[in-house]
């Protein structure tokens, strides 16, 4: 297991339980959906992965250690975390820099980062962007930078906080060929999003969270079919099982293609007289 | 989800005749006092008076433990730095007041510390009973009455609440920046190379903060030149009004005669 | 009845050297429900804030051409007029508060302060439209301590509070969950059912087709599409403009290929169309059998 959290409790200034009482296990090379609602904890939850907030109670193992006692410079070699704010991140003043920033913090050399920085660049078209600076681009490049300079630092697990918020569908695919690319290179990969079309498609495991509470563990067609958990994680069920349902179908499809081939089968049985 | 910090403020919520007064009459209270206390008499004498008026007051809005905490807070340290330092080394110094293997101490010295310290605890009650006393939304509603120009009742009044979530974003992005491996810990040198990351995000954060803000504010009518209103009563009256004139035309005297003198 | 008009609108950033809106023209009737859709960068922020005459009022860029509400050009009214009659929500709903408020309710009250508004009416109107938005249990909490669904529905709110004819939001669901993002499309629908005029800069095109009247689509400063979306949102030339067709249109695509949507029905992009056009198909071919 190269994460493993148990009885994971955090609280804000002592008053505030933002987390309470998370276990779960996620083993090298998964890619894990965490969804819930606007504020449920996913974000309080994920910066424990690198010591960045350290548990109340309870306590969460990355690569068998403990980041209660590790230092966060340590755990950005095993944990990258993307965060869902790109101008949060972004403190340098040229593309080129801004995505070495990481690999430099780690100590790669010079010959390792610049081939790191080269392919995650590539990766999100930037390659042509290098030289110019950040703040010249709009929001949506600001983030594919961020996202860049999150896949250079080529650490174990990648954590992206909300990366397809405020994406157009061309620098989506983007992203998802990253995700596949990256789940090709055994790297455990945890997603935060909102857009269930897009975790739908990609993503085959959920991690749920309610008002601080894991409410969901399991395969991501599992959580869409209860839906009294979507609704209390603030989620909408995907369009393909949008359309399912109100075609009266009982598949759940993930896909276009699955939905298409559900309701071809139900168009093409024949129906019954005075049906 | 973000942590949830109170806003900093210092307001006691006390229903007392100081509460209840309009802000800009205590502002000018302030003013008179530090006004009387440093353009007055320099009598050790008349220096207590004060001091003896501005705790019968604090006493009267029931603000007397609190003040006194504060007061204690800021006033020992330079008691104990002070009253050693001008008994000692006062240039003025003359009158031995008393020999100990060595040392002498002075009565000049002794006393001009002990004056200056006392002007100071005048003018921090005054002060103090304003924090405690006022709402900064009130405060904030007062100046804008006041003030001819919207922006600069703003100016005055947004610190007050935007400092709070600037000190969030500093935190967030000092959290973005450790995670890419940024080593904020270990010793100065360190420590201050790790200040660089922080400060372009933050500058051009707060850049594109005020450009949003001020055409938010635009759009929301801030800068009308309509006559507006407002949600919180400000409770003043004539009399308050009254005092308010005559507490600046005492203090303008109080500075006419002392420049005269 | 023509509310809205940009006539031959044209418009650079200052030190900008391509224009952000290129001959620009829309005519928008009181009472519609026009979303505005396109790639990021195309326009759509840049249009609302000529809307609401943030645009060349707070900006030195370089403007031709006009906007019009009710017939009178925004040019001749300073933006604090404007906003009488057109309420603009922002993005990004932290940096839409005032920064002098201490509470929610402060917050709503703060618009209403600032247009002399008596103080009986503006505590009814604050409660009002607090509970319209589900605020009433924030209200005496720090707008900067709301998670990010309730800090955009106070934005909406704030501008709901003084009442304009017109409400322009600018990307307003990019921050919130599915079901926060609903929730601004039922109460934009509510709003529009009481004769608001709503235009909605978004890029999720299932609740554009669900709920917009008539979509403009821009590509690079231009607006290359507007129409009713079934018709927009189902364009071929959709994948042009960076825009992905929603799973609803992808689904009848493919069926339409195999022979298994209705000939003649025009491809559907929202739930309901595509509902009602495998419904037709069944109807005719259990006919048809």
């Amino acid at each position: 297991m190269i994460i493993c959290a148990e009885d994971l409790t955090f609280a804000y200034n002592d008053s505030l339980m933002a987390l309470q009482n998370i276990s779960f296990e996620i083993s090298a090379g998964e890619c894990v959906a965490l969804t819930g609602h606007n504020g449920s904890g996913k974000s309080t939850l994920v910066k424990h992965l690198n010591g960045l907030l350290k548990p109340t109670k309870g306590r969460i193992l990355v690569a068998n250690k403990d980041t209660a006692t590790s230092r966060t410079a340590e755990l950005a070699s095993q944990v990258a975390l993307l965060f869902q704010n790109p101008d949060d991140q972004i403190c340098k003043q040229t593309v080129w820099d801004e995505v070495c920033f990481g690999p430099q913090n780690l100590g790669y050399d010079k010959k390792k980062t610049t081939t790191l920085v080269q392919e995650a660049l590539a990766l999100f078209e930037l390659t042509s962007f290098e030289k110019k600076n950040p703040h010249d681009f709009g929001y949506s490049e600001r983030k594919r930078i961020a996202m860049a300079s999150i896949v250079a630092m080529d650490t174990p697990i990648l954590v992206f906080d909300e990366p397809t918020a405020g994406l157009d569908s061309y620098e989506m695919s983007l992203l998802i060929n990253t995700l596949k690319k990256l789940q090709s290179e055994n790297k455990t990969v945890l997603v935060i999003s909102h857009d269930m079309d897009f975790v739908a498609e990609n993503i085959l495991r959920a991690i749920s969270l309610s008002a601080g509470k894991k409410v969901f563990d399991g395969k991501l067609r599992d959580l869409f079919e209860q839906t009294d958990l979507m609704t209390e994680s603030g989620l909408l069920h995907p369009q393909t099982m949008q359309l399912s349902k109100a075609c009266g179908l009982y598949s759940s499809p993930l896909s276009t293609d699955e939905c298409v081939a559900a309701i071809a089968e139900q168009l093409g049985q024949p129906s019954l007289p005075n049906a | 989800m973000a942590p949830n910090k109170t806003t900093a403020t210092l307001f006691i919520d006390k229903d007392s005749w100081l509460q209840r007064l309009h802000p800009l009459t205590k502002l000018s209270y302030i003013l008179l006092t530090g006004v009387a206390a440093y353009g007055g008499p320099s009598s050790l004498l008349y220096i207590c008076l004060l001091l003896f008026c501005n705790a019968v007051i604090t006493a009267s809005g029931g603000l007397l433990k609190d003040t006194a905490k504060a007061l204690l807070r800021v006033i020992l340290p330079l008691l104990l730095f002070m009253i050693p330092i001008h008994s000692f080394l006062f240039p003025g110094n003359r009158t031995v007041l008393l020999e100990f293997h060595g040392m002498i101490v002075y009565q000049e010295g002794l006393l001009f510390a002990i004056s200056t310290l006392t002007k100071l605890t005048v003018v921090l009650i005054a002060s103090f009973l304003f924090v405690f006393s006022t709402h900064p939304a009130d405060l904030i509603t007062a100046l804008s009455h006041t003030c001819r120009s919207p922006s600069l009742a703003y100016l005055l009044g947004s610190p007050l609440l935007l400092l709070a979530s600037m000190r969030e974003r500093i935190e967030t992005i000092q959290a973005a920046q450790r995670a890419r491996g940024l080593d904020v810990d270990g010793n100065m040198f360190r420590r201050f190379l790790s200040l660089a990351p922080l400060l372009l995000p933050l500058v051009l954060g707060a850049i594109v903060e005020v450009e949003q803000r001020s055409i938010a504010l635009e759009v929301r009518g801030f800068k009308s030149t309509s006559i507006k209103t407002s949600l919180r009563k400000l409770s003043d009256s004539a009399l308050q009004r009254f005092c308010r004139w005559l507490m600046l035309a005492i203090a303008a005297v109080v500075l006419l005669l002392h420049g005269l003198g | 009845m023509i509310q809205l008009e940009t006539d031959h609108l044209t418009y650079l950033y200052p030190g900008s050297e391509s224009p952000a809106l290129h001959e620009v023209s829309i005519k928008i009737n009181r009472g519609e429900f026009v979303a505005v859709t396109g790639a990021n960068n195309s326009g759509k922020s840049t249009l609302c804030y000529a809307f609401a005459g943030v645009i060349p009022h707070l900006y030195n860029g370089h403007m031709k051409g006009r906007v019009l509400i009710d017939g009178q050009d925004n040019k001749d009214r300073t933006v604090s007029e404007i906003a009488r009659h057109l309420g603009l929500v922002l993005q990004i709903p932290g940096s839409q508060m005032s920064g002098v408020r201490y509470t929610v309710f402060e917050e709503v009250a703060f618009g209403l302060e600032n247009r002399g508004v008596p103080r009986e009416q503006m505590l009814e109107r604050v409660q009002t439209v607090l509970a319209l938005f589900g605020l009433e249990e924030q209200a005496t909490r720090s707008p900067f301590h709301l998670s990010g669904g309730q800090q955009q529905r106070l934005a909406l709110a704030t501008v709901l509070a003084v009442d304009p004819a017109i409400i322009v939001l600018d990307e307003p669901t990019t921050f919130l969950d599915p079901q926060g993002a609903k929730l601004v499309f039922e109460i934009l629908r509510k709003l529009q059912q009481q004769g608001k005029t709503i235009i909605i800069a978004e890029q999720r095109l299932d609740l554009i087709a669900t709920y917009a009247d008539r979509v403009l689509a821009f590509d690079r400063a231009k607006l290359v599409l507007d129409g009713i979306p079934r018709e927009v949102l189902t364009s071929a030339m959709l994948p042009d403009l960076k825009l992905k067709h929603t799973r609803y249109t992808q689904v009848a695509q493919v069926l339409q290929q195999k022979g298994l949507w209705p000939d003649k029905l025009t491809l559907p992009a929202s739930l309901a169309e595509t509902v009602d056009g495998l419904s037709l198909r069944r109807k005719t071919h259990d006919y048809l059998c």
